[in-house]
């Protein structure tokens, strides 16, 4: 089998405090992954060692059967990733199309394909609309639109339906599984234990820099007998159930 | 991936079309020097019984005109775009940390060297004020102070991580450089004290070199060397500070 994400014993730290203590994982191609833990545990910069804005202190980190610790690798890495960021990282005065646009350029994406990614995300009446004048919902949506925009291998999603309602979140997770469909792989970081049940394949459970859990939601459940995943996910964090 | 000159140029012109898109910043910048030139030189023609010296104002009004756009503007956005992610997003994509500090500079130098023609248009159209015969190495000279400017913008606000720290600083460093360059006081009537303020001020030397420039006349070491002093600062502070949100 190969592996999209291959993590092997890292360690990263940030003077004193170790923030990922021994830590791997495999993440196969295809699958929708989440990485779940309270704030403060390591998933914001286990995903950003991932999206290689970040090295480990040790410990191999291959992503798309590329080496992340080799600056030649990272570029190549980037331009095979999507990523949509927590903070958004879009300019507030930007038109959407004008966004498309430049973004297109960035990776040489065709007019074609933008015209097709449009129309999947349905952004048609807001293409002269500046992203700062876009609700939550939308915004999200136009984000994860850019994230897709130039068909990458490997989808990095942090928290992307924090703050939405509940029809904006099943909208954007409509998309993100079409993004699926098309064997996308998939990794997100949320606080939804809910949607973490609905729709991973996979689930990595992180508490003080060490993983808890690395497997199906369902077959955590089974090994806690519980019958929500939340209840799963604080016996792991916050009990003795440690693996 | 190459980043191919296409894709410099589309980042360079959405950076400008946003630019224009901000309020307070685009027309302030360019319009408000001019204004307070016309005011001030306007006041002081009725009295003055030759306009040619007038000259010697106009490097300062282009240095605030480049200041305004280089540190009160880039400065700032650097800032807050580190803040809002958008550095992060453009670093996770094909582009790299070079094309987006090229993008801010080009942006800087532009505005800035539409900020020279206006002063210069000002100085020739309305107050007739005889041109330096020394023109193109004025010319010259004016853009490197304002690379230099985008140098100590760039060096001084990465220590910044969020707008709410930026302010006091930006607008402390705009009323030092009102206040201690030369522009609005005469440094000679400055106690002793305060003028130490105003020789460690780059943009004190910068004015200074450009006056002698456009009068042809011979320039002091010492201005120079000041200035090779800051851009030796900077350089070393970039060597030694993190990268953008980033430890790679």
């Amino acid at each position: 089998m190969s592996f999209i994400i291959d993590v092997q014993d890292i360690v990263k730290t940030y003077g004193e405090k170790t923030v990922l203590d021994h830590i791997g994982f495999r993440i196969p191609a295809g699958e929708t992954v989440a990485v779940v833990g309270p704030n403060g545990t390591g998933k914001t910069t286990l995903l950003e060692i991932l999206m290689t804005l970040r090295k480990v202190d040790s410990g191999s980190v291959s992503i798309l059967g590329k080496n992340a610790n080799e600056q030649k690798a990272v570029d190549e890495i980037r331009s095979r990733i999507g990523v949509m960021l927590q903070e958004g990282g879009m300019y507030s005065y930007i038109k959407l199309k004008e966004a498309l646009d430049l973004f297109a350029a960035f990776y040489s994406v065709g007019r074609d394909k933008i015209g097709q990614l449009v129309e999947y995300f349905e952004l048609q009446p807001y293409l002269n609309t500046k992203y700062e004048k876009l609700s939550g919902g939308w915004k999200q949506r136009f984000l994860l639109a850019i994230a897709f925009l130039h068909d990458p291998d490997l989808v990095f999603l942090d928290e992307p339906t924090t703050g939405l309602d509940p029809k904006a979140t099943q909208l954007v997770w409509e998309k993100i599984r079409g993004g699926v469909e098309k064997n996308k792989t998939i990794l997100l970081s949320t606080h939804s234990m809910e949607e973490v049940d609905k729709f991973c394949d996979r689930v990595i459970v992180l508490s003080k820099g060490k993983i808890m859990a690395n497997d199906s939601p369902a077959a955590i459940k089974d090994m806690l007998k519980v019958d929500y995943f939340s209840d799963a996910y604080f016996r792991l964090v916050e009990g003795d159930d440690r693996r | 991936m190459k980043i191919s000159a296409k894709c410099i140029w589309k980042q360079f012109w959405y950076d400008l079309v946003i630019f224009f898109r901000e309020p307070f910043f685009a027309l302030p910048i360019l319009l408000l020097p001019g204004v307070f030139f016309v005011v001030y030189a306007g006041s002081m023609a009725k009295d003055a019984a030759s306009i040619e010296g007038f000259a010697q104002y106009l490097p300062m009004y282009m240095i605030l005109i480049s200041f305004l756009t280089v540190f009160f503007n880039i400065g700032t956005q650097y800032v807050t775009d580190k803040q809002s992610g958008i550095f992060k997003r453009l670093l996770l994509s094909p582009i790299s940390l070079f094309n987006v500090v090229l993008t801010y500079s080009l942006r800087g130098l532009l505005i800035s060297v539409l900020g020279f023609f206006e002063m210069i248009a000002i100085a020739a159209l309305v107050f007739h004020i005889p041109m330096s015969s020394n023109m193109i190495l004025f010319f010259l000279a004016f853009l490197v102070t304002v690379i230099i400017m985008m140098l100590l913008s760039l060096t001084l606000h990465g220590f910044f991580k969020n707008s709410r720290q930026v302010m006091p600083f930006t607008i402390i460093g705009f009323q030092y450089v009102l206040f201690a360059s030369g522009m609005i006081m005469p440094v000679e009537n400055m106690p002793a004290v305060l003028r130490y303020l105003v020789y460690v001020n780059p943009v004190y030397h910068m004015n200074q070199i450009l006056i002698r420039v456009w009068y042809s006349a011979p320039q002091k070491m010492n201005h120079i060397a000041a200035l090779a002093i800051w851009v030796v600062i900077c350089l070393v502070l970039i060597r030694f500070q993190k990268g953008f949100a980033t430890d790679k």
